[in-house]
């Protein structure tokens, strides 16, 4: 492996708190999810990998103690789907785009269900016709509201569609939320025994 | 200067804008010295992306030297020297100004269609020289021009497969940048969406005037527009900056996994920020169209 603090982008002397930051930016970037349906999802999950072998190995350096932590899980195709349609996520999973559309296109009208319209949006999102793509996954979430899976793909879109862009460097990052501070639980305890004093009870019996 | 794929110039920093002119001025030089006077008149925005891209991925750079610009008024310019990826880019650029002369030939009314003969035979020869170093070069661009003159007489109306020719050839070509197997896959993505990006944001700004001149647009059909107003085309506004914008995310993701020696910067903020930016320019210019036309 390569140096491991070169792999997160932090120098040896990073504190924890930077290291792990770091491995969450990258993590964000490499993210299985953020390729399923991508021609390069093996060269994502190689950089993922890399990522979390190297933040393990300074893990370990540092605390010398073994760390278990998630690797995202693997874009898979064969957890959800039924067995009609096992063989034609096995062709997808091994990038074999063009045997699994024949598949697809195969089947009669009347047998497309909501997993026929993912798989097929799947098809179009790997060959990169993103708007057939999008229809289709909206089309299957339509059909089966419920499935995790169509609508973690249909999702991804609709996030690229308003402009988002995966590892964008220039992406004003959200207000962090951090949790209560000492400040919330002081004056959220000051209105509540405000608010119990109005009901004739008293939370805190010294304010 | 022409093209789409720009940098966005107020958040880069001078150094690395000075880089990107220099290699844009490279690329110029190298048109004018190898191909002939006129031919850096293809020169544009694209085909800069397309030469840094190469040098990026390559660790190829063969340094800078100062000529003289004949079009600033001989003002000396600090130009990037031949390389193997301005070399390539010159000579897509010199096909691609064949085909689309060519091109321009049969969509033009009949003043334009004289100036595009009197271009047609200079362009050619240039493309000649292009095709005897390139030849696999030209046989993707070519095959690309021929599907697409296909799907336009079908009046294609899905933009996703109308894009596709042109995706496909920029799939195949930026690959030829490298001899790196691992990086040649994340070209070829990234290749795909550029040119999807490209060919959108083309077809988008040309829609007024192919819908004066007739000429295939996907967009006016995938609408079936019979009279381009104004609700229409904020229609398809929406429509095609949520296209663009899908087609850019997909590049980004791929730029992501490009292992990039040099110029990263540079290349980070035309793809996160120029081509956004572009994408925002040709709708504003839309919008200050319309409300121009109101105002009158």
């Amino acid at each position: 492996m390569d140096n491991p603090y070169k792999v997160l982008g932090v120098s040896p002397q990073a504190s924890d708190e930077e290291v792990k930051a770091a491995y969450r930016e990258l993590a964000k970037k490499y993210h299985p999810d953020n390729y399923v349906n991508n021609p390069l999802s093996g060269l994502a999950s190689e950089k993922m990998q890399e990522i979390n072998d190297a933040y393990d190995s300074i893990i370990n350096m540092r605390r010398n103690a073994q760390q278990q932590h998630s690797s995202g899980g693997n874009s898979s195709y064969t957890g959800q789907g039924t067995p009609r349609y096992a063989e034609i996520r096995r062709l997808l999973q091994s990038q074999k785009v063009v045997e699994a559309e024949q598949l697809l296109d195969a089947m009669d009208n009347g047998s497309r269900d909501a997993e026929w319209y993912f798989l097929k949006g799947s098809v179009y999102h790997k060959r990169g016709w993103l708007d057939e793509a999008l229809n289709h996954f909206q089309r299957a979430c339509e059909m089966n509201p419920g499935n995790p899976e169509y609508k973690a793909a249909y999702q991804q879109l609709l996030w690229q569609k308003k402009g988002n862009m995966n590892g964008n460097p220039y992406r004003t990052a959200p207000s962090q939320q951090t949790g209560c501070s000492a400040c919330d639980m002081c004056s959220s305890l000051i209105c509540a025994d405000c608010c119990c004093e109005c009901m004739g009870g008293d939370l805190i019996p010294c304010c | 200067m022409f093209g789409y794929i720009k940098p966005f110039k107020p958040e880069m920093k001078v150094r690395h804008l000075d880089t990107y002119q220099a290699v844009y001025c490279g690329l110029c030089k190298q048109l004018g010295t190898h191909y002939g006077r006129c031919s850096n008149a293809a020169l544009s925005f694209d085909f800069t992306f397309v030469a840094l891209l190469g040098m990026a991925v390559n660790n190829e750079c063969t340094g800078f030297s100062q000529k003289r610009c004949g079009w600033c008024g001989f003002k000396k310019k600090n130009c990037c020297q031949n390389n193997p990826s301005s070399s390539f880019a010159a000579a897509c650029a010199m096909i691609m100004l064949y085909f689309k002369i060519r091109d321009n030939i049969s969509d033009s009314p009949v003043f334009k269609k004289i100036l595009y003969y009197c271009l047609l035979p200079i362009s050619k020869k240039y493309m000649k020289k292009a095709r005897s170093q390139y030849p696999d070069a030209y046989e993707i661009i070519q095959a690309a021009v021929l599907k697409q003159t296909q799907l336009q007489k079908e009046n294609c109306s899905i933009p996703d497969q109308a894009a596709d020719p042109s995706a496909t050839a920029l799939a195949k070509l930026f690959p030829m940048l490298t001899g790196q197997k691992k990086q040649q896959p994340v070209l070829a993505q990234l290749g795909y969406h550029m040119g999807r990006y490209v060919y959108f944001c083309d077809a988008l700004e040309d829609l007024e005037a192919d819908w004066k001149e007739k000429n295939y647009n996907p967009f006016l059909l995938k609408f079936q527009v019979s009279v381009l107003d104004t609700s229409a085309k904020e229609r398809i506004a929406e429509y095609a900056k949520g296209l663009i914008q899908m087609t850019v995310g997909e590049a980004a993701k791929a730029f992501c996994l490009l292992d990039m020696y040099r110029f990263e910067p540079i290349l980070s903020n035309i793809i996160y920020l120029g081509l956004p930016n572009t994408l925002e320019g040709i709708l504003h210019k839309e919008k200050e169209k319309k409300k121009n036309g109101q105002s009158l």
